[in-house]
């Protein structure tokens, strides 16, 4: 990984050029109207303002226990908020989910129980259950909507494997095509890439670019990798109890990371090929244009001697 | 010798024991069915809890039809147990959600409270005036059944649950289905988890309190938990392994009962011994000569690469923020 620096205005929540300045109601897919939730007391969000727009990629970042979990639990309805609001699609965001065709969701793979003795069909079909009556199957066509959600993620061939013997990779896809199978407009995930190889990932990423092009998605991203959020969004949201960047990643300044993730830019990166000009994390953060790193992704790695 | 040993039974034994042949594979049938889903949503311990609430249950019910004598009677004694199990279960769930009380723990103190429960309020009965009516039970067929008093209304009432639970999962089959797989996502993809986990429970109650006269509120939790567990070897298909399960608890259970009507042991410990054997035949199978031996739903699909992908552990599904 390759890293460019590059020279953005002072480090603000929302760039004075960006379109997140302005709340658009018609091409806002999800709006979270200062919204907070604490767990036992304890908070985990304050005051969170945000919205997404229409086809847009968000990639949600923070450190452990940050509260990007829990944000994406709020969008899903999963759990309330104590106080402000949240709409997905104009609607309670329970409602939205519970539909099955508004919106998808991806969960972290490790939550499921992998030696569950299940296909990948049925598991594919379950994503079904909210479209069919409380009694009775599946109709033909609904089998047939998931023959086709099992070609879309290449998963065709394993599609009566038992999930038990299925890669990582292959575990996510079966993930993504549960929640597409509804063909939904907004697709929430979880930590998609944890657990993936590098190779993996890039496919993964490359077919998610590909499944929100053929289906017209509005992703929603949670991530503690860095870099692939930078490279698969056009917006990040840096959460750490409070919301401390909305923008596009190319904003993202490194005191920024400080401040979200206590650590420097390259602990953050976990970088070793240091390809930088001079000026790195921890430098004076007064105003005037920042220096900030944004990784180009997939690019190949940077001999030592070269700035 | 075996033709001595045939020449033993008398086949007017099987008659005495018709009701014991008959509900037994029904019993087994049930509780075979029922395995499948408390293993693999691992809710073993759940209802070892439930089952010794069970004790605590009928004892309560003892003494509530000595004050109250239009409920002293089997059918009255059964639903304040079915009714005591499942309250019990749900308390045991309701505390371990404050998340201030681990699910092991809540389990193990319910479990010895309605043990104590239940002896403290028989020693109570033992102690008030006869009034001419005796005492309905004792602790020995409590904890380890009382297979010879099954009767024809066991057998009814063995039939009529068979009935009931399975066409309750049968009816929400993919809603049990899901939520034993993710309870998270059935949720959020619009199944009502809470009427779901409250049915499981309910059903959990309803097959201990009809099942223990047989075998007893200290071994039934065993034909809750070894067909599914044998089965959940054998098989990598879900339907596979709800018919192995049936085969091993019905066929277990019937071939336990026919032994024990032939020879003069209690038939509840024959039929758990029964269950063991057989998930140590199948475990010992597995583990020494890792075949693929699988129930297939069909036949024709590739068998999948043999990976153990072990759960962490955890009593319940483990949720991060």
């Amino acid at each position: 990984m390759t890293f460019v620096p590059v020279n953005i205005s002072p480090h603000s929540h929302v760039d004075q050029q960006s379109d997140l300045g302005k709340h658009q109601q018609a091409d806002d897919v999800i709006c979270v109207h200062d919204v907070s939730f604490a767990y036992d007391r304890r908070p985990a969000l304050q005051h969170i303002t945000l919205h997404v727009k229409r086809g847009s990629t968000l990639g949600i970042i923070g450190p452990n226990g940050g509260g990007k979990s829990t944000l994406m639990k709020l969008m899903l309805g999963v759990i309330t908020p104590d106080s402000g609001s949240i709409t997905v699609l104009g609607r309670k965001p329970h409602d939205a989910c519970s539909d099955g065709s508004l919106v998808g969701y991806v969960p972290q793979r490790h939550v499921l129980d992998w030696s569950f003795p299940i296909t990948v069909r049925q598991v594919v079909t379950l994503g079904l259950i909210g479209r069919k009556g409380m009694f009775g199957g599946f109709s033909r066509e609904q089998k047939l909507q998931v023959q086709r959600t099992l070609a879309a993620v290449e998963m065709s061939k394993l599609a009566d494997q038992p999930i038990g013997g299925l890669s990582g990779g292959q575990q996510q896809r079966v993930f993504i095509a549960r929640a597409l199978v509804n063909e939904p407009r907004i697709l929430f995930l979880d930590e998609p890439t944890t657990g993936i190889d590098q190779a993996g990932q890039e496919k993964f990423l490359a077919l998610l670019d590909t499944l929100k092009k053929q289906y017209g998605l509005t992703l929603v991203m949670v991530s503690h990798d860095l870099r692939s959020v930078v490279a698969s969004c056009d917006r990040v949201a840096c959460l750490s109890r409070n919301l401390h960047y909305h923008d596009r990643p190319q904003g993202l300044s490194s005191d920024v990371l400080f401040k979200v993730f206590q650590c420097d830019l390259d602990a953050v990166l976990d970088t070793h090929s240091g390809v930088h000009d001079g000026s790195c994390c921890g430098h004076d953060h007064g105003g005037g244009s920042e220096t900030a790193y944004v990784p180009v992704p997939f690019a190949a790695p940077a001999r030592k001697n070269n700035p | 010798m075996p033709h001595l040993f045939l020449a033993q039974i008398d086949t007017s034994m099987f008659y005495v024991a018709r009701y014991l042949l008959m509900a037994g594979p029904m019993i087994g049938a049930t509780c075979a069915l029922l395995s499948v889903y408390v293993v693999l949503r691992r809710m073993a311990l759940i209802a070892e809890g439930v089952s010794h609430a069970g004790f605590g249950g009928i004892a309560v019910a003892v003494l509530v039809g000595y004050f109250i004598p239009a409920l002293d009677n089997d059918v009255a004694r059964e639903i304040i147990t079915g009714v005591f199990c499942l309250g019990t279960a749900m308390l045991m769930g309701y505390v371990t959600r404050r998340k201030r009380v681990s699910e092991d723990s809540a389990i193990g103190i319910f479990l010895v409270a309605s043990v104590a429960l239940g002896m403290l309020l028989l020693s109570v009965r033992r102690n008030l005036p006869a009034s001419g009516r005796a005492i309905p039970v004792d602790v020995e067929s409590l904890l380890f059944g009382s297979p010879a008093a099954i009767s024809q209304s066991d057998a009814i009432t063995a039939g009529i649950t068979m009935l009931v639970v399975f066409a309750t999962i049968g009816a929400l089959y993919y809603q049990f289905l899901y939520t034993t797989l993710d309870e998270e996502m059935a949720r959020i993809n619009g199944v009502n988890t809470r009427l779901i986990n409250t049915l499981l429970l309910a059903i959990i109650s309803l097959v201990i309190v009809t099942s223990a006269r047989m075998v007893g509120f200290l071994m039934i939790t065993a034909l809750t938990i070894i067909p599914g567990a044998t089965a959940n070897m054998l098989s990598r298909r879900f339907v596979g392994v709800l018919i192995a399960s049936l085969i091993i608890g019905t066929g277990g259970t019937f071939g336990a009962v026919c032994f024990a009507t032939v020879l003069p042991y209690d038939p509840g410990p024959l039929v758990v011994l029964t269950l063991f054997l057989i998930f140590a035949a199948v475990w010992a199978f597995r583990h020494f000569f890792k075949p693929r031996v699988v129930v297939e739903e069909d036949a024709s699909a590739p068998s999948p690469p043999d990976h153990a992908h072990e759960h962490p552990g955890a009593f319940g599904h483990a949720h991060s923020h």
